[in-house]
């Protein structure tokens, strides 16, 4: 997978100055991630699509005001995540595990070639993704910048718009929670 | 991916191991296009910021072809101005009234005065100025309104300042090109009486050739010759229908020379002689008084002078 480096900027910069080339790879770069990050947020594909293009319609929207010293993978999560803070306020019910279970079983996953181990990977992926599910959104939120996006304290804290200690925190409770979910 | 991470801890490791087998979704080819289409869209909204380099000097054409516009309007404007102010100086000066009073005398002054600044040749641009000054020196006889009068007088300067040289002018009047020279030691009015007696030189012969004052031509005093073949010598019938060229010239002087409502002191020149001849010295006397009342700068003619006493 390709990890969102400070090329990305440069590509945004490219862009918004004209080269309509360049926004094209810095979608291919940036849009497996993020929409993983959207889908097991908010756990509904239909609203994850939604989220998805809503956030490239604001960082279209908002290229002007990109400031090319924020890494860009930073700032399109945080796009997104303001939406997702939307979408939860707009209390949707949350979807149980059920709904999100459907939406990860129509893509397959990386299976060992070995039976039990697949039986294994399975079960532990299935438990992960249900300690996941668990997490309160905020803790939820920050696992998956954090597994997903690969962000560190600081800039979970900068995508969430907290401080790193709030964002240490979660993120502590967040692995806490799921160790003792994934502990047979 | 977890592997090419670094900053995970053991446990971190582990989970992030786990994390990277789960489904990995991806957006639908769809939503791709939709978010790609979005773009592309916007790449105009995004080109033209950054082809504002472009943009501005088209702006700034913009501006220049408005600026444009407008120096053309005011140019045409002034055009038209000035062709609206060119016939009204035609109709002052072909008004029926002065052709009724001047025709004789309007085509002598008219081949006498433009003549005089037009027969010189090339080389004596002096002379063309003593002449000018000597028109410029007779004083208005009337008043005139000052407006026109000051237009009309920077009409005849400019036309007489640029005169274009006649062949047929140099040969009708050889005389004033011999006098001229006589003009320059001075430019008192004692030397524009020279002028004056070369520009009379020039003149007799034309009242001398005319039996009778012909009835008023008709615009022609100026652009046409007279009907009658015999009644000025062809040399000043030339000289009275002046080439296109020649006609600004002369429309110049003519507006110095007619005024409105006034005989012009060369015409009374004409009559008083008449007069003379006919017998009617009483009446020279007091169209002599009259003339000198009415001109006092004007230069009189020598053979007219005995009627001063």
């Amino acid at each position: 997978m390709d990890r969102p480096t400070d090329d990305d900027a440069a590509l945004m910069l490219a862009w918004v100055a004209g080269d309509a080339a360049s926004f094209p790879l810095l979608y291919s770069r940036q849009k497996d991630r993020l929409y993983r990050f959207i889908l097991r947020s908010v756990r509904q594909r239909e609203m994850a699509e939604e989220i998805f293009q809503e956030t490239w319609s604001r960082a279209i929207a908002a290229r002007e005001r990109y400031q090319p010293g924020a890494r860009f993978s930073t700032w399109l999560l945080q796009i997104a995540h303001n939406l997702i803070v939307d979408a939860f306020r707009r209390q949707r019910p949350e979807s149980t595990g059920e709904t999100y279970e459907a939406a990860v079983a129509s893509h397959p996953g990386d299976e060992s070639n070995q039976p039990e181990h697949a039986l294994s990977d399975f079960q532990q992926r299935r438990r992960l993704q249900q300690a996941i599910d668990d997490l309160p959104g905020d803790q939820r939120v920050a696992f998956l910048l954090r597994m997903e996006n690969e962000l560190t304290i600081d800039q979970i804290g900068e995508v969430t718009g907290v401080g790193r200690e709030t964002a240490k925190s979660r993120l502590r409770y967040a692995m806490n929670r799921i160790r003792e979910l994934m502990t047979p | 991916m977890s592997d090419q991470q670094p900053p995970f801890d053991d446990e971190e490791r582990e989970l992030a191991r786990l994390y990277g087998k789960l489904p990995r979704a991806t957006p639908s080819p769809a939503l791709d296009e939709a978010v790609l289409r979005q773009a592309r869209e916007a790449v105009p909204a995004t080109q033209a910021p950054a082809s504002s380099p472009k943009g501005r000097p088209r702006r700034g054409l913009r501006w220049a072809g408005a600026l444009a516009v407008a120096a053309s309007l005011v140019l045409a404007a002034n055009l038209a101005w000035q062709q609206r102010q060119l016939p009204a100086s035609k109709a002052q000066l072909e008004s029926p009234k002065d052709k009724a009073e001047t025709a004789p005398a309007a085509s002598k002054a008219a081949s006498s005065e433009p003549v005089e600044k037009k027969t010189a040749p090339p080389g004596q641009a002096g002379d063309l100025s003593k002449a000018e000054r000597y028109v410029a020196a007779l004083p208005p006889p009337a008043a005139p309104p000052a407006a026109a009068q000051g237009r009309n007088a920077s009409t005849a300067l400019r036309a007489v300042k640029t005169p274009p040289p006649s062949p047929e002018a140099d040969q009708a009047l050889p005389e004033l090109a011999g006098a001229a020279p006589a003009q320059q030691p001075s430019q008192s009015l004692a030397a524009s009486a020279t002028a004056a007696d070369a520009m009379e030189k020039v003149a007799a012969p034309a009242h001398a050739a005319a039996p009778a004052p012909p009835p008023p031509p008709p615009p022609a005093e100026i652009g046409s010759p007279p009907s009658s073949p015999g009644a000025a010598p062809p040399e000043l019938v030339e000289s009275a229908a002046p080439s296109i060229d020649q006609r600004p010239a002369l429309e110049g002087i003519a507006v110095v020379a007619a005024k409105p409502g006034d005989a012009g002191p060369e015409r009374r020149v004409a009559a008083i002689r008449q007069m003379l001849r006919d017998g009617h010295e009483a009446s020279a006397r007091k169209a002599y008084a009259d003339l000198r009342r009415d001109f006092p700068g004007f230069v009189v003619p020598r053979d007219l002078a005995p009627l001063a006493k």
